[in-house]
């Protein structure tokens, strides 16, 4: 198996994010199997589907009863993104959705179609504009360096834990107003809701869905409770958003808190992960970032993003039949559009397995792309990232991960469980 | 978009030159400021609306200080006269240092060409190379000694033997200045900095060498727009029967939530389409990455916040 970490110098580390090839045949993969998202040659399997078989066909009881096509070229998920008519959100954004099983994003924007997607977007998007975030930049600016504070003194810390972790927990959630009480609890319903299948939490994979409703459930208290007595906080602004004289009901906030409570920290803490992985296989990067931390952050955020792909698909589902790349696609067959597969396509990108930090122009997938889902949380995202980065590489110059990240079982979120790291030379 | 990032106070302003003043800023409580390489800018909340990028002139080893120097340009948009009205004491907003003008590391000569107030990037980066002992000639041309900013550092020690000040020079000279200085086997990076014409000048004559390394900081341009030329154009809302003028450092989105109408906006960045609107007159200048190149020949629609127009008005549907 030819990996890059075998022809570069230094510790390599992250053979997953390395690898280009792989020794599995056509019939051999199944992008339904967890199995094969533990493969540390995950990459290698996603690049010969880009080169050998564009559309193709999967099923597998980890991904659900129906089977569904894997969409792995940068410019065809570019195409299905813009056309939300034929490719639509509204039957589930993951795989494993099917029927109507429940699930924390159920009614919420993420599960609309234009235009009703429209009118729930217009309401929070206000909220999470660059320039609204930029608003709160040295409040999150101030929450890192506490959390870089309880580093102090220590040499090897376990870095999901002790950073990753508490970084968009405490940030993210703050800025919702869920109580400091609470936001273990939150947090951890949001891990059920992506890693309900590996063993470490649980091993069950329809846990999702109760978890689902609890959260559904815990944004219903949370919108009731801010309805009445509004806080200086994002979901005090959301429950209190109009649009054209229309507000959300409590059981629409409670949908909204589905999506928002489970999409804004995992995803921000793998990113964390797999960023302090990639700087330690690329140490020439982290020297070039860190010769100019603040310099080169905007860059070195988006190339990030760009590895850690946090979110490994979307789903769609097709509302009629359509030949697609030379595939006739039937009414209601699922598709799972790749983004960690268009993110390494080298059509798109030069060199798509080598981080470079100064990336630039960065079109990557790491946000959705072109269409109206994009993240509508991309610059709080890319704000915490790049105060967290840059504050962590100001404090830590020499931090560096001392071991593989180990990796949570899932083709949905590219979540990790542990990674060991050593704060000084 | 810039992030108001730091709030610094006015420590000195000087007199440099005919029109030019500096300004150094300082951390209120004397805090290190971010470091910043040479090149660098950073971006000036001037009063409510303006924002403006000036270089930094400074030492980059400085830790507690950055300086900017800003000539009073009256025919301009009102960003230099803010600028000018400034004291010392007052307190400014600033963006983090960010650098589209990085100093490469070369064992050859660097040449650094400044023109007018352009001198400013390109002394943080001549003070680099003093520091560093690297080999380098910076050439400085200005209408007069008295239109020369920072005269008296450049003819200082260490400096002297290295900066060659150009007066007064018509276009030919200026030419002719910058051939002699510029030998065609010459093989290290120029970088240059001034009015356009002047930077014209120099990249016409540094193309011909056989190792054309040339920079170039775009005076006053934003990251975003330092590789196109971006004009002030109008948008009329037809709908709303609004109009309202885009300046070059701003975006139709910038403009257009300034003034309170409300677009649909994500990405901001010109990838997710959802700001996309239709024009009904008028020829858009395309610069995002989420019309096809069908869509973009045919000119009826654009996305509002990375795209500029090519005439001079373009009407929205909005």
């Amino acid at each position: 198996m030819e990996t890059i970490a075998e022809t570069g110098k230094g510790p390599r580390l992250d053979r997953y994010n390395l690898t280009s090839t792989t020794e599995l045949s056509l019939s051999e993969i199944n992008l339904g199997s967890l199995d094969t998202f533990a493969r540390d040659d995950l990459h290698g399997v996603f690049a010969k589907l880009r080169h050998e078989k564009p559309v193709s066909w999967h099923q597998h009881p980890d991904s659900g009863r129906y089977g569904f096509w894997a969409i792995v070229r940068y410019e065809d998920i570019v195409a299905i993104n813009r056309d939300p008519k034929t490719f639509s959100n509204s039957q589930g954004v993951q795989l494993l959705v099917e029927d109507d099983v429940p699930r924390a994003g159920r009614g919420s924007m993420i599960e609309a179609d234009p235009p009703r997607h429209t009118r729930l977007r217009r309401l929070i998007a206000p909220a999470f504009t660059s320039a609204a975030v930029s608003q709160i930049d040295e409040t999150i600016r101030k929450r890192v360096r506490e959390i870089l504070d309880t580093l102090e003194g220590k040499d090897e810390i376990e870095f999901v834990t002790e950073f990753a972790t508490p970084i968009p927990m405490v940030i993210f959630y703050d800025l919702m107003g869920v109580p400091r009480a609470d936001q273990a609890k939150v947090l951890k319903l949001a891990d059920r809701l992506f890693f309900s299948a590996d063993p470490r939490l649980g091993g069950d994979q329809t846990g999702f869905q109760r978890a689902g409703e609890e959260m559904q459930a815990y944004g219903r208290w949370l919108a009731e409770k801010r309805l009445a007595d509004p806080a200086d906080d994002l979901w005090s602004k959301i429950v209190h958003a109009s649009v054209d004289g229309e507000r959300l009901t409590v059981a629409e906030l409670g949908s909204f808190w589905g999506l928002l409570g489970a999409a804004g920290a995992d995803t921000t803490r793998a990113t964390l992960t797999f960023a302090l992985s990639a700087l330690t296989d690329f140490p020439d990067q982290k020297s070039i970032w860190l010769s100019d931390i603040v310099g080169r952050a905007s860059t070195a955020v988006d190339e990030i993003v760009r590895w850690a792909s946090p979110t490994m698909h979307m789903r769609r589902t097709a509302t009629r039949d359509i030949e697609f790349a030379g595939q006739s696609i039937r009414e209601g067959d699922k598709l799972a559009l790749w983004f960690s597969s268009g993110n390494r396509d080298d059509t798109k990108f030069a060199e798509p397995y080598r981080l470079d930090i100064r990336r630039s122009p960065n079109p990557h997938m790491g946000f959705g792309m072109s269409g109206p889902h994009f993240c509508v949380g991309a610059h709080l995202a890319k704000a915490e990232i790049r105060i967290a980065l840059t504050e962590l590489l100001a404090r830590f110059p020499d931090i560096v991960a001392t071991a593989p990240p180990s990796r949570l079982r899932s083709n949905f979120i590219n979540g990790p469980f542990a990674l060991s790291a050593r704060l000084r030379k | 978009v810039s992030n108001a990032d730091l709030r610094l106070k006015v420590d000195r302003i000087r007199e440099e030159a005919i029109d030019i003043l500096s300004f150094d800023l300082l951390d209120p409580d004397g805090r290190e400021l971010p470091v910043f390489t040479p090149g660098a800018h950073i971006d000036v909340h001037v009063g409510q609306r303006l924002v403006r990028q000036y270089s930094l002139c400074g030492d980059p080893r400085m830790r507690t200080r950055y300086t900017i120097a800003v000539k009073l340009e009256p025919n301009s948009r009102g960003g230099s006269e803010a600028m000018h009205q400034l004291r010392e004491g007052d307190v400014v907003l600033i963006s983090h240092p960010k650098n589209n003008f990085e100093l490469a590391s070369s064992y050859h000569k660097t040449l650094l060409y400044a023109g007018g107030v352009g001198i400013t990037p390109l002394l943080s980066m001549a003070r680099q190379l003093l520091n560093a002992d690297a080999p380098f000639e910076l050439h400085y041309f200005a209408r007069s000694r008295d239109h020369a900013a920072f005269h008296s550092v450049l003819t200082g020690p260490g400096f002297r033997d290295r900066v060659h000040f150009h007066y007064a020079l018509d276009a030919s000279g200026v030419d002719r200045a910058i051939r002699k200085s510029l030998p065609s086997s010459d093989k290290g990076h120029v970088y240059v900095c001034g009015p356009q014409m002047f930077m014209d000048a120099v990249c016409t004559a540094a193309a011909k060498r056989p190792h054309p390394s040339i920079h170039i900081e775009h005076f006053g341009a934003g990251p975003l727009q330092a590789s196109a030329k971006s004009d002030t154009f109008e948008v009329r809302l037809e709908r709303q029967g609004r109009t309202y003028r885009v300046p070059p450092d701003k975006s139709i989105l910038q403009v257009l939530t300034d003034n309170g109408v409300h677009v649909n906006v994500s990405c901001e960045q010109g990838f997710c389409g959802t700001c996309v609107t239709r024009v009904l007159a008028g020829e858009p200048d395309h610069r995002d990455e989420y019309l096809t190149e069908q869509e973009k020949a045919a000119c009826d629609k654009i996305a509002l916040c990375v795209s500029r127009a090519k005439t001079r008005s373009l009407v929205l549907d909005l």
